[in-house]
């Protein structure tokens, strides 16, 4: 198979060149990523603003690496577009060193990229986990591992048009597979705000990028199953119509 | 009603002005908006970058009234996180009103639309919230060309902030460009996908011999497949009708993880 690689924390970080080395064994993969880190960007693009720039790097043996002055989106569109010869069958994001669940999907570079991959119409898969910063080459043996072992399965799994959200738990031995919907949260971002020696005003955002309520816990989505220690499965569509709300709309009595 | 219009152009954008004097008329209106550029940035956030600068202009008037306004430099979903969750924590908005936008944001737009990105950050808030947007004009428009668009946003300013939606779901309303009121034909409710633009590259070369390359948006190429032809919501807007379509966060795709659950469970 064909694989495409891409994250948000940058190309040579330890969770993207794991998964590289374990992938390649068996199949044909190919980095393309932000040169830097790029957390908490979403599904933006490059465009009016300046162009992008991308260097090809040879660090590890059957593996090219690109790096691209941009976002996690950047990378895939300009990866299908130019950089790649051949389409990718299977378009991987990740492993992100925080959990993409609930509402954050939105904010987190790494599920945005995948969504660009399904956009373009290649399966495509995000890859998450809760990360012990002083564990994480352990962790991230471990998920290579599992993704190596699963990856027919999740590639499967991974709706047409869609993307496989995929989140493992901090617990270094989850207990299983799950699969479960997006937890609904309320966003509260918290920002320090600071006034500079100029007298001008800055807004510092902090830590989480967003908090869940009380009740999150009790809809059984993503983030309840994380916190029970296993690993969730999100299949995400890319068709955002609320069927359910059309009733309501025309109930509203809006006309000219 | 207390009203926020947020926009990403800049405060003196006609796409701004009209649409805020209109609603000023009557209601308590405060406006925002993003200095720069500030395109498909999506749900983008400044969390691995610089803070998000902004600053309250004191003499920001519309037709004569004084308005509160707010200059950002920052993303977006920045801008309207921070409107309401510290500027106007104590006095939050009954509707939030994102556009006019410059372009209009269809099927998979949405993901990287700033104006959508706005309009979901204010729905992950449980604000009411519409986005509006109108076909995209190189420079901005003119006031004139989009008074019907504001006036429509303006007649129906209660039924929007009232409409009974899923607290999940936001509006994204979009309005052709007319020359008067009369000439829009009706209102219809439809989604707008199937006609998406896609991000496409133009390879350059600098004077050193480095590529580089410039991102252009693309509508993508219409399929045979009958489900990929453009939607009935399309034809009505070629007609000068205004679509409206509800939008959810919550992408979970409830066919496919049924079937995987399932399928676990084997």
């Amino acid at each position: 198979m064909r694989i495409l690689l891409t994250n948000e924390a940058g190309c040579f970080h330890p969770g993207i060149i794991a998964l590289a080395k374990e992938l390649c064994k068996h199949h044909r993969v190919c980095i393309v990523a932000p040169l830097t880190k790029q957390v908490g960007s979403g599904h933006s693009l490059t465009v009016d603003q300046r162009p992008l720039h991308a260097e090809q790097w040879y660090v590890l043996d059957n593996v090219k690496i690109w790096s691209v002055d941009g976002t996690p989106c950047d990378c895939v569109a300009l990866a299908l577009d130019k950089l790649l010869l051949n389409k990718p069958d299977l378009i991987i994001s990740g492993i992100d060193p925080v959990n993409n669940r609930g509402n954050m999907i939105y904010t987190s570079g790494v599920v945005s990229a995948a969504m660009e991959g399904a956009i373009e119409g290649i399966r495509s898969i995000a890859l998450s986990a809760a990360v012990d910063n002083e564990k994480k080459e352990k962790s991230y043996r471990r998920i290579v591992k599992f993704v190596a072992r699963k990856l027919e399965f999740l590639a499967k799994n991974t709706p047409d048009y869609g993307v496989l959200n995929v989140n493992f738990p901090s617990k270094m031995k989850p207990k299983n597979i799950v699969a479960v919907p997006l937890t609904d949260g309320v966003l509260d971002n918290e920002y320090e705000i600071e006034v500079n020696p100029f007298g001008s005003t800055f807004a510092w955002l902090k830590s989480p990028l967003m908090e869940f309520g009380l009740d999150a816990y009790e809809q059984k989505g993503d983030l309840y199953w994380l916190k029970q220690g296993y690993i969730t499965l999100t299949p995400l569509k890319l068709d955002l119509l609320k069927g359910e709300a059309l009733t309501a709309l025309q109930n509203a009595g809006i006309k000219l | 009603m207390n009203i926020l219009i947020a926009n990403v152009r800049n405060l003196e954008s006609a796409e701004l002005k009209v649409l805020a004097g209109e609603l000023a008329k009557k209601h308590s209106v405060t406006v925002c908006s993003l200095e720069g550029s500030s395109r498909q940035k999506g749900n983008a956030f400044s969390y691995s970058g610089f803070p998000t600068k902004f600053k309250q202009i004191s003499n920001y008037t519309l037709n004569g009234t004084r308005i509160p306004a707010y200059k950002f430099q920052g993303t977006p979903a920045d801008m309207i996180s921070i409107m309401l969750g510290n500027i106007m924590r104590h006095r939050k908005p009954q509707l939030v009103i994102c556009g006019i936008s410059n372009g209009i944001s269809l099927g998979t737009d949405v993901f990287c639309s700033s104006n959508i990105g706005m309009a979901m950050q204010a729905a992950f808030s449980n604000v009411p919230c519409i986005a509006v947007g109108v076909p995209m004009q190189m420079g901005g428009h003119k006031e004139a060309d989009l008074l019907p668009a504001a006036q429509f946003i303006a007649k129906n300013i209660d039924k929007f902030a009232k409409a009974k939606l899923p607290t999940d779901t936001f509006l994204n309303i979009t309005i052709p460009l007319v020359k008067k009121y009369e000439d829009f034909q009706g209102v219809g409710i439809s989604s707008m996908d199937n006609l998406t633009k896609m991000t496409r590259y133009v390879e350059k070369e600098d004077c050193k011999g480095n590529k580089y390359y410039w991102a252009q948006l693309v509508e993508r190429k219409t399929a045979d497949n009958a489900a990929e032809a453009p939607t009935a919501g399309m034809a009505y807007f070629k007609k000068n009708y205004i679509i409206m379509a509800p939008l959810t966060y919550n992408c979970t795709d409830m066919t496919s993880l049924e079937m995987l659950q399932k399928e676990i469970a084997e």
